[in-house]
């Protein structure tokens, strides 16, 4: 990918020496054509979006100066609201970008194999969508029950969904093309940003592989790092569960993925559009997972195991009858209730609740 | 179970519908000819109109009695959401007193779990419209009582369904039927409370219980009255006529108090200037210190608009608290009454004041004090009573305290309580005397009585000399002595006391902010 072309499609104008302030979508950000320990350094004194344009290594002050900006709390870390973007095959960056977007032009990026006028365009949408703004209605007029028949087992496209609901049907996705089962990124609902997760229930039934739960929680480090005591995290839940690993490391990162988004501050809000089973939902945050608001669909089933969800006491039905959920949502009705949820939650004023039942 | 979305659609309004029917028009008849409100109207009451969002709505109880037809219980008898109340949000808890006369069932727990975790968690005030005699007998009963505790929707689990008392979120209790067992726990550690004279009452068991356990026939007034709790008890703020005037108490106490301990009240500038003066305060205080006069005058002149909300107005009548504004400031104000035992501070005044000067503290509520008192009751009965245990909560209370505190020494400022009733001793912002303030150990006569009691019991000492010491003390107690040495801040004009508290509390404000964030734990009732 050629730096320069990018940032001309990105319309900067030229970069001067020294690291100016520029305008991406009527918000000033911070640009930087190599990585630098001044570069994040200025970026957060200016209270603003970093975004790093490099072609081959990218990175300047190498070394042990190098190495320390990229260790994550370098990088940011809980409590940076400014998100890093960077447009570059770095491998160095690729870690800097963790709580931001990484466009490559190969390799591990959140979006790569692009040219550099899409690549321009999506940090664009990007910079705009990770901060609140104006609400927008969402582009697409079908209903959501039209999208998705009542059928349990029945097909449909998760992303359809989420796009339908998202302002002006926007979003853009992180770790595109890794565990298609379950989809990533950010997106704004009635104006404010959010992290979003929607299952794909036609992949595998939606059954969360390891790269699946690595997306989750990357979305929550994500969802962490916003202002105010985060963005908060909607998912749009339809999974069988989580795949059964069986080897240490994997119980252990199924582990800390509950324990991570248990502990998480952030507001959570879990529509569960179908299936809810298993750790695969307390990962998504509709079970047990201390989510603010879950909002199951009249198709939705809950269960431990997939043969619990499809026993009489599995349906959503049942779990409303008992209060085990608050209410049922029409579909229809799904990004209404989402907005006004955010807003009722909008103070963040979360209340942590360090060391409690973690759920190891 | 519906098959396609247009039965499940219909199948969500039939289910909605059964459960805005709560206990079926027969029961709902029967409560209105109570003289009662169904939870439904007491919430359309309580929120802003079309503000409140329901959840929880689809929850169905099972009353099952042996001998009886098992009958179901729409929304398991508890209302439960979030609105706006004057403009600002609150979640609410409300019993259906036509369905087993409010007491609920497990998922009835469940949802109001649920809104005490959001509430905790947010930050925001939960109101409780109590009309319930506890948990449902018959859901309770065996070894099933062991797993109920705690229990919250499966989804959100919130940690908070397990009982504190940390004075983070408002809890606000309406006693609007029969409180008993955990809803009467409830009570006792709101931050407001209030109740409705005649069709409510309050007590840890209800008649059954107490005939089934010790054989005493009585009734749930007898057991727990409005009129007990406003005279005996003092357990409730505000008992009040009816659930109307109830509920206009919490929406009046929702707009003076914060969201949450993190939060400052709001702050609301009406119509009332500042700068106003007060010049009836010199007709309604007399300046002899044994004639008595009503303090709440005072306090109705000095206040916006001579609004105070008055809580426990009718328990230890000689002190009083209760909140109000000057300036907009929401404050505390905490003022000794000399119509009632000439102000003098007692037991009663004393668990009265504490618990309501930690409320305060916890929720970064500024303190007015206004005293005019001859000190703490003393003698054997006040002993037995444990009056010294008191005046050390007051203690620790008063020194503990990190809201600012403003004081007006009105009359009378005798003994240790002028201290611990902020006095600059114990950390008061600003204090100032009026002209007829007096500050000293003690009371002339008890001086004396104390100094010289070998030459009074000798009869050393004649009239003349005593009536001269006596002169001679009060010569000495006088404010102005005080803040010529300014261990207090100014003697005013009585007329300018409201203006006076209104450019200190603009000044002492910043202290409040730095004192925000602090936890801060308050007493049972």
């Amino acid at each position: 990918m050629n730096a320069e072309q990018v940032l001309a499609a990105l319309e900067l104008g030229p970069i001067a020496a020294g690291l100016p302030f520029a305008t991406i979508g009527g918000r000033q950000v911070t640009v930087a054509t190599a990585w630098s320990a001044e570069a994040l350094a200025v970026a957060a004194r200016r209270r603003s979006a970093l975004v790093v344009v490099t072609g081959g290594a990218g990175v300047t002050g190498a070394g042990a100066a190098g190495a320390e900006v990229v260790t994550p709390a370098g990088s940011g870390g809980a409590g940076r609201p400014w998100p890093i973007v960077a447009v570059t095959t770095s491998p160095w960056i690729a870690r800097a970008a963790d709580l931001g977007l990484l466009v490559g032009a190969t390799g591990p990026a959140d979006h790569d194999g692009l040219d550099e006028a899409t690549a321009a365009a999506l940090v664009v949408t990007f910079l705009d969508l990770a901060f609140d703004g104006a609400p927008r209605p969402p582009t697409s007029t079908r209903s959501l029950l039209e999208l998705v028949p009542f059928g349990i087992d029945s097909s449909y496209a998760g992303a359809e969904v989420l796009e339908a609901i998202v302002d002006g049907g926007r979003w853009v996705e992180f770790d595109a093309g890794s565990a298609s089962e379950i989809r990533t990124g950010v997106a704004r609902i009635g104006g404010r940003s959010v992290g979003v997760a929607v299952s794909e229930a036609g992949v595998e039934r939606g059954v969360l592989s390891r790269a699946g739960v690595a997306r989750v929680e990357r979305l929550v480090r994500w969802c962490e790092a916003g202002p105010d005591g985060g963005r908060p995290l909607v998912s749009l839940v339809d999974t069988d569960g989580a795949e059964p690993w069986d080897d240490a490391a994997g119980a252990l990162a199924l582990r800390d993925a509950v324990t991570a988004l248990r502990r998480s501050a952030v507001v959570k809000v879990a529509v569960v559009m179908g299936r809810a089973v298993g750790l695969g939902a307390t990962v998504l945050g509709a079970v047990g997972a201390r989510a603010d608001l879950v909002l199951p669909w009249p198709r939705a089933r809950f269960g431990l195991t997939s043969a619990d969800a499809a026993g009489a006491s599995g349906s959503a039905w049942a779990a409303a009858r008992e209060a085990d959920v608050v209410d049922l949502v029409n579909p229809d009705d799904t990004r209404g209730r989402i907005a006004e949820a955010l807003e009722l939650f909008r103070g963040a004023r979360c209340y942590a609740e360090p060391g409690e039942e973690d759920g190891s | 179970m519906p098959n396609t979305w247009a039965e499940a659609m219909a199948e969500l309004e039939a289910r909605r519908e059964a459960g805005r029917q709560m206990g079926g028009p027969d029961a709902v008849a029967k409560l209105r000819a109570r003289g009662k409100l169904t939870p439904r109207d007491r919430i359309a009451l309580l929120f802003d109109p079309g503000t409140f969002r329901e959840v929880g709505e689809l929850a169905t109880g099972l009353i099952e009695v042996p001998g009886r037809a098992d009958r179901e219980a729409p929304a398991d008898g508890v209302v439960t959401g979030w609105g706006l109340v004057g403009g600002r949000r609150v979640m609410a808890v409300a019993d259906d007193g036509t369905i087993t006369a409010g007491a609920r069932g497990p998922a009835a727990n469940r949802k109001a779990a649920y809104l005490r975790g959001l509430a905790d968690r947010h930050g925001y005030p939960l109101v409780l419209l109590l009309e319930s005699s506890a948990n449902r007998f018959q859901s309770m009963m065996g070894a099933q009582f062991a797993g109920e505790s705690g229990a919250g929707p499966l989804g959100t689990n919130p940690p908070s369904a397990r009982w504190t008392r940390d004075g983070r979120s408002p809890i606000v209790c309406a006693v609007l039927g029969t409180a008993l067992g955990a809803a009467s726990f409830q009570t006792m550690d709101a931050e407001f409370s209030t109740l409705a004279s005649g069709t409510a009452a309050m007590a840890l068991a209800g008649p059954p219980v107490v005939q089934g356990g010790i054989g005493v026939e009585t009734t749930t007034q007898q057991l727990g009255s409005g009129e007990q709790h406003a005279t005996v008890t003092g357990f409730i703020d505000q008992v009040a006529e009816d659930e109307a005037t109830c509920l206009a108490g919490v929406r009046r106490f929702l707009g003076l108090f914060p969201d949450n301990s993190r939060e400052l009240p709001p702050r609301r500038i009406g119509s009332d200037p500042a700068d106003r003066r007060c010049p009836e305060l010199v007709d309604l205080v007399p300046l002899d210190h044994r004639k008595p006069y009503d303090m709440k005058r005072v306090v109705e002149a000095i206040v916006d608009d001579g609004e105070l909300l008055e809580l426990r107005e009718r328990y230890a009548r000689n002190i009083i608290t209760g909140y109000a504004r000057i300036d907009g400031w929401t404050v505390g104000i905490i003022a000794n009454q000399p119509r009632h035992l000439g102000g003098i501070v007692d037991v009663k005044a004393v668990i009265k004041a504490v618990r309501f000067a930690q409320i305060c503290n916890a929720y970064n509520i500024m303190l007015v004090f206004l005293q005019d008192q001859p000190g703490f009751i003393v003698g054997p009965d006040s002993e037995r009573e444990g009056a010294l245990r008191q005046v050390v909560r007051l203690m620790n209370a008063a020194y503990g305290a990190t809201v600012p505190m403003l004081t007006v020494l009105v009359r009378k400022a005798y003994g240790f309580s002028t201290w611990l009733l902020g006095g600059r001793a114990v950390g008061a912002d600003h204090v100032v005397a009026w002209p007829s303030g007096s500050i000293s150990l003690a009371a002339p006569e008890i001086g004396v009585a104390t100094l010289l009691r070998n030459e009074l019991a000798a009869g050393e000492l004649s009239e003349a000399r005593q009536l001269e010491l006596y002169a001679s003390y009060r010569q000495m107690s006088q404010a102005r002595w005080a803040a010529y040495d300014f261990r207090i801040d100014d003697v005013i004009d009585p007329a300018d006391t409201r203006s006076n508290l209104a450019a200190a509390l603009t000044m002492v404000e910043g202290r409040r902010r730095a004192a925000l964030r602090t936890r801060r734990e308050f007493d049972t009732a």
